[in-house]
């Protein structure tokens, strides 16, 4: 399946014959909606591009549509007053600002009222904000009817890059850098102003994009290189064809030191600033890893190359974004290959190919499943390449995985806001990108653990199947996790999604103590002589039939609620101990461990309990109520007791309450401790070692 | 001679065995205000947990992260107050170190030690007050005038294999600076001791005469003893790595290596004492 469009490709491309346009795919993808015919020139002494652009558009709704709308996202860096740099303290130069301004526009059916057209800003109402436009239509525009926009507009790029886009001396990554329509949904104009936290969505459809730029500068682009061809003034045009995409990008540079290799059956071209053409082997290497790995566990790329970036040095804020076929990375020159977010930042990038790219959810509306989706991925094909504890940091001793990272991130914000929130209504930037990023792979790693990771990676790869080329919502995800997994998961997205809950067991308590005979007054038995064991052993002679018996105690609690907890007695070993305990007169303990629910996320919780190293017992709770508690009587003491004793709960907030040990072991503080009192007499004699 | 004089030195401290172990214990009495802290917020927050036996293995970065996140408040504000108290009694400690030294091992180490501690503790207080201007002065090289010239070089945004390899030709040049201004204040410590010097300003500027007068050897003394840390520093941690078991006697294994090594640091720097001094002897003397 994966090759038939690929030599579809080939064919049809190899044997287009004059100006028509070349076919990449014989059927088309997604519904093509929004479709770009783009004339456009790089002006390098003004950092501006001067562009032709002819938008068809098609009424794919239900509805009369009486506007258009689109996005004008360069406006964002147009001044201060933008709602993208409205809070930004950063003084700007003249270069540093960005703008895009339509000089013309026109429709063949004179339709548009362009001296009618308006910024609008329909999600904060700041007057001063001109990144979504509004044009007036003469006439309401019929469902299924199609619409030839044509556009004259000048683009000016910020220096250095803002938001992942600019220029930066003879370097230029091109994104966001034409008018672009919203997404219609249900009759309705889902097209958001352009905030600091949020990115973008919109419609799929084919792009012919014919980009001018001076002579031997090298260009990288969203979609397929179809020709080169010189102008008699020295520059040369390159023409980009991309099918079945909802953006478009470019970049260009004299200075790129190219790469090139591939995976499978896509050509993978990577484009290094020449401060990094050491890593550019390690650059494709990443890239592929994460296409293979991609087609392999996901299914299908169809497009049948990737371009990666490396954007120049001062160019940084260029790097480490998608944009269909063509991601930027990011690098240091000399970095150690001990660190891994070179690595974690192609699979990352290449990965939003998948989530974001070909399953066009809304980032605006809901980040986290084209981000937390991807992230979760990234870091799961992260750990299966380069180790679990290795797969972030393994330099000089120092081993930091993935899942450590995301976690250690995700504990610093981890109740501000619920997971599902719009771009902008977040806490902070830092709680959206936790909740966009870092909780999400905490969250989906403990579902993959809860699921089995066949179980997960079938739940994202029917997902993309069915959902790639479409706009899924939240809801959607939850359906197909329900589908694949034959389980009712609402109870778990619904926190892990919908609320701030923080998940948090700990064992509260503990204690394992010899059963002795009673004392004092009993008038139940004979003072001194009945003992617990004797009253266990009739208890399982009546019921010997049972190896176990799940009784429902009535436990007050502290609150004086009194609630129905669960509480698990071993009978079997009661049974045995006392039998032996008749015949060798063993003793008995009797052991009670209580399991708290600290957080108020509910899960349900595994539990170990280690009497010996044979004789290790495994319980199972569903975590709802607040508390439970487990009693024993063994002729072995307690050792341990742990909940998720396989650490499978990453959502859990705090690890090192999960468990009890009867006797506080000395050897981990031990061990710390020497290693602790070690670095701080190094540090009172770190002056020493140079002398002073 | 320089070489003869680092054989002496090393010497000179080995028949101090009972100063070496004042030095130790000093280290380890600073480095236990330092860790105690620490530890116990450890310790409490560990609990009963069975984490207390996982970490006796490798260092679990899930827990550490869970640790500095929920305990890590204040830790920076409980190491830094000892850190400064142990270099003033650092001050204190090398005027009897070398008081000994100045007295050919005559007379006792109480006398001696302590008698030369005090008397000179104010004197290496002030002399350390104004060799700050000195390695201010000093370090204004690298990161002053190696930045500016860096920036006239190649401008206010010079290409990262610049920034990258300029760095660690900084980092380089500050290491030798860093010798030449402990060298100085080294050799203004040895003068006020042997002849009982009370302007530490003109002691700093005397000593800033010597050292660049014999600069060759001087210098080569110092870099020898730095070298001589490096080799101790890389051979530790050969050892150290294979201490990782999580076992009770691998871990009293750890400590005694640890603790030799931190023996081995302090001799070290008590043989550089000894070592500068002699030169400074020779040197004096030949001229």
């Amino acid at each position: 399946m994966m090759h038939t469009f690929k030599c579809v490709f080939l064919l049809i491309f190899f044997f287009a014959m004059g100006n028509a346009q070349p076919v990449l795919f014989e059927t088309p993808l997604s519904p093509r909606i929004a479709n770009y015919d783009i004339d456009v020139r790089l002006q390098p002494e003004s950092n501006s591009l001067q562009a032709k652009q002819t938008l068809y558009w098609e009424n794919t709704s239900q509805e009369d549509v009486t506007e258009l709308r689109f996005h004008m996202y360069l406006n964002a860096f147009r001044n201060n007053q933008s709602t993208f740099l409205q809070y930004s303290r950063k003084k700007r130069d003249k270069e540093e600002w960005g703008y895009i301004k339509i000089d013309s526009l026109w429709d063949t059916k004179a339709l548009v009222l362009p001296d009618q057209m308006e910024y609008i800003q329909p999600d904060d109402d700041n007057k001063h904000d001109k990144t979504v436009l509004r044009v007036p239509l003469r006439r309401a525009l019929r469902p299924g009817e199609k619409l030839m926009l044509n556009f004259i507009f000048t683009s000016k790029l910020p220096e250095p890059p803002i938001a992942r886009t600019g220029a930066s001396d003879d370097f230029y990554m091109v994104g966001q850098w034409f008018p672009k329509i919203g997404v219609l949904q249900n009759g309705e104009w889902n097209c958001h102003q352009f905030h600091r936290n949020s990115e973008f969505f919109a419609d799929f459809g084919v792009y012919n994009v014919r980009i001018t730029v001076p002579k031997d500068w090298i260009v990288g682009a969203t979609g397929i290189l179809v020709e080169k061809t010189t102008n008699e003034d020295g520059t040369v045009i390159h023409y980009y064809h991309a099918e079945d995409v909802h953006d478009f990008a470019w970049t260009t540079s004299p200075n790129f030191v190219e790469f090139s290799g591939e995976a499978d059956d896509v050509e993978i071209r990577v484009l290094m600033a020449p401060e990094h053409r050491g890593q550019g082997k390690r650059f494709l290497k990443a890239a592929q890893i994460a296409v293979q790995t991609f087609q392999e566990w996901y299914g299908d790329y169809p497009y049948p190359n990737l371009t990666v970036v490396d954007p120049k040095p001062d160019a940084m804020r260029a790097g480490g974004m998608e944009y269909p076929t063509l991601i930027t990375a990011v690098t240091l020159y000399g970095l150690p290959k001990g660190f891994k977010f070179v690595e974690q930042v192609i699979i990352h990038e290449f990965g939003h190919n998948y989530w974001y790219g070909m399953v066009a959810s809304n980032e605006f509306e809901e980040s986290w499943i084209d981000e937390g989706v991807n992230s979760y991925v990234e870091s799961r094909i992260m750990r299966e390449h380069y180790g679990e504890s290795t797969s972030f940091i393994d330099f000089c001793g120092i081993r930091i995985g993935e899942t450590d990272y995301h976690r250690s991130a995700y504990l610093n914000y981890k109740n501000y806001d619920p997971t599902v929130r719009k771009a902008w209504e977040y806490y902070s930037g830092s709680s959206y990108t936790i909740n966009s990023y870092s909780r999400p792979v905490v969250f989906l790693t403990t579902l993959e653990n809860y699921l089995g990771d066949k179980v997960m990676r079938q739940i994202l790869e029917t997902f993309f199947r069915e959902y790639k080329f479409k706009h899924p919502k939240t809801e959607d995800f939850i359906k197909v996790a329900n589908k694949v997994s034959g389980q009712d998961l609402d109870w778990f997205f619904e926190q892990a999604l919908f609320t701030n809950n923080v998940l948090d067991y700990s064992v509260s308590y503990l204690s394992s103590r010899e059963v002795k005979n009673s004392y004092g007054y009993d008038f139940n038995y004979k003072i001194g002589s009945d003992s617990l064991a004797e009253k266990s052993s009739d208890t399982v002679m009546s019921d010997s039939s049972a190896d176990s018996k799940r009784d429902t105690l009535h436990l007050s609690m502290e609150s004086d609620v009194t609630l129905q907890v669960d509480s698990t007695i071993s009978m079997q070993g009661a049974r045995l101990d006392t039998m032996k305990s008749s015949e060798e007169d063993t003793t008995l303990y009797h052991t009670v461990i209580k399991v708290r629910r600290v957080g108020d996320f509910v899960f349900p919780v595994e539990l170990e309990f280690v009497f010996t190293e044979d004789d290790t017992v495994t319980e199972k709770w569903d975590g709802k109520e607040l508390w439970t508690q487990f009693e024993y009587l063994k002729p072995q003491q307690l050792i341990s007791a742990t909940v998720d004793p396989e650490r499978k709960i990453v959502l859990d907030v705090n690890i090192t309450n999960n468990s009890k040990m009867r006797e506080e072991s000395k050897l981990g503080p031990r061990k710390i401790g020497a290693r602790l009192l070690f670095w701080m007499q190094n540090l009172l004699e770190l002056p020493a070692l140079l002398h002073l | 001679m320089v070489i003869d004089c680092l054989k002496s030195g090393f010497y000179k401290a080995w028949r101090q065995k009972r100063m070496i172990l004042l030095f130790y214990v000093f280290n380890l009495f600073f480095a236990y205000l330092l860790f105690a802290p620490v530890f116990y917020r450890l310790k409490a927050f560990l609990g009963d947990s069975t984490m207390n036996e996982i970490l006796g293995g490798k260092m679990d970065m899930g827990f550490l992260f869970e640790f500095l996140h929920y305990k890590g408040d204040g830790l920076f504000a409980h190491v830094l107050i000892p850190v400064v108290v142990y270099l003033f009694i650092s001050l204190f400690l090398s005027g009897g170190a070398l008081t000994v030294f100045a007295s050919h091992n005559k007379g006792t180490l109480q006398h001696a030690f302590w008698g030369g501690g005090a008397q000179y503790f104010a004197r290496f207080i002030r002399l350390f007050f104004w060799s700050l201007i000195i390695l201010v002065a000093l370090l204004f090289v690298p990161w002053g005038l190696f930045t500016f010239l860096q920036k006239a070089i190649w401008g206010g945004d010079p290409s990262q294999v610049i920034i990258v390899w300029g760095f660690f030709v900084k980092l380089f040049v500050t290491i030798i600076l860093v010798l030449v201004y402990a060298m100085i204040v080294d050799y203004a410590r040895i003068r006020t001791v042997l002849n009982d010097e009370k302007k530490m300003r003109v002691m700093i500027y005397q000593s800033l005469v010597f050292v660049f007068a014999n600069f060759v050897k001087t210098f080569s003394l110092t870099a020898l003893f730095f070298f001589i840390g490096l080799v101790w520093l890389v051979v530790y941690n050969l050892i150290a790595d294979f201490f990782i078991a999580p076992d009770a006697l691998v871990i009293a294994f750890l400590i005694v290596t640890q603790q030799i090594y931190i023996i081995a640091r302090v001799y070290l720097k008590l043989g550089r004492y000894a070592a500068e001094m002699d030169l400074y002897d020779s040197l004096s003397f030949s001229s």
